[in-house]
């Protein structure tokens, strides 16, 4: 009895809590019948380490267990209510999910949004060397994506291709842009938090701005439904990584064109106005 | 009031001020109302302009708009008596 006692506390850390319960019952169980000879101790012992070695118990491997002793240990009942309760929050949380997707998914859909936060490092470190040093990009087409047949069926993900814009970087860039400027609010005055926040309010703002303009325009010039949101988006939230406009796949090419150029470059100057505007939101709190 | 929210600030003054005018006085004597627009596309076949496709913009904000408009305007009113 002794000798099981002592390897009670390892085998209780070797089990999941599901396990630690139908234990529990086991030792009731042997309280319960204190006077039971040797042999059959030595038995429990080995069915423990038959137990330990085997993987972790299920619901159909408990009966085979307890039923040479013909007892239902009190553990029992509490597992079937624990995998009632399992089986219940897994249906919840599948119900949620659908209902989290239903919801998102009718403004944007997620695997569009799966699409462009599909980045490796490789893609992040050629995106930020193309945003600093633009000029030593020669090609700026975006390579097509194609099925099995040579259909073309839409981009490549950022993963394969630089051009491709991306949600990772205009995402990350935000927060470093807002933590920055916290960082030199903190250096020159003092700071408080309602800094980031409403740092991080007027850059959403100009995003929102810069991509209502360009949709209305969008709309205004007939430009078409293959600039898609997410991307303007993209292309909207590079302006945190650098100065440097990124407006290049936006381009068509139509009776319109002149006017469409002079729209291009307007949104390429404003981001000038833009910038000036992020950089200048540094300073009303200091003062 | 942070950024975000004078945007919208903006945005929901814009809507007002397109909704606010008159079909008769300034509509139809500038020839942005629909109708005035209609003839003009028959004549000249051309509905792909910026300016049709501002008249369309304008008249669909003038009657999508005018009781959501009313509503939002009245929230914004309390909201800023109150509060604000």
């Amino acid at each position: 009895m002794a000798q099981y006692q002592g390897q009670n506390p390892p085998m209780r850390g070797a089990f999941s809590p599901v396990g630690e319960q139908q234990f529990a019952g086991y030792n009731d169980y042997n309280q319960q019948q204190p006077h039971s000879s040797r042999n059959s101790q030595q038995q429990h012992q080995q069915q423990h380490q038959q137990f330990q070695t085997a993987s972790p118990p299920n619901a159909n491997q408990q009966p085979g267990f307890d039923n040479p002793y013909g007892f239902f240990p009190p553990g029992f009942q509490n597992n079937q209510a624990a995998q009632l309760g399992m089986q219940f929050a897994g249906t919840a949380m599948n119900a949620m999910q659908e209902n989290v997707q239903q919801n998102v998914g009718r403004y944007v859909s997620l695997a569009q949004m799966k699409h462009y936060f599909d980045v490796t490092n490789i893609y992040v470190l050629a995106k930020l060397r193309l945003l600093a040093f633009p000029w030593l990009h020669k090609n700026w087409h975006r390579a097509a994506e194609r099925d099995a047949t040579g259909q073309v069926v839409g981009f490549k993900s950022p993963r394969d291709d630089t051009n491709s814009p991306d949600l990772y970087i205009p995402v990350m860039s935000l927060v470093t842009y807002v933590i920055t400027i916290g960082l030199i609010i903190g250096r020159t005055a003092d700071f408080n938090p309602e800094v980031l926040g409403y740092t991080a309010s007027s850059a959403l703002g100009i995003i929102v701005f810069e991509v209502l303009l360009v949709k209305m325009f969008c709309y205004l010039l007939n430009v078409g439904s293959e600039l898609q949101l997410l991307d303007i988006l993209a292309f909207s939230g590079y302006k945190f990584v650098t100065t440097i406009p990124d407006t290049s796949s936006a381009t068509g090419i139509n009776v319109h064109r002149k006017r469409r150029i002079h729209f291009l470059f307007i949104i390429a100057m404003m981001q000038f106005l833009y910038i000036w505007i992020l950089m200048l939101y540094k300073s009303p709190r200091t003062k | 009031m942070s950024g975000i929210f004078t945007l919208l600030y903006v945005a929901l003054l814009m809507l007002n001020a397109v909704a606010i005018l008159n079909e008769e006085r300034f509509l139809a004597r500038s020839k942005f109302s629909l109708p005035a627009a209609q003839g003009h596309a028959d004549v000249y076949g051309d509905t792909e302009s910026v300016k049709s496709k501002l008249i369309n913009l304008i008249s669909a904000v003038r009657t999508l708009m005018r009781i959501p408009l009313i509503a939002i305007n009245v929230l914004v009113i309390v909201y800023e008596l109150t509060i604000g």
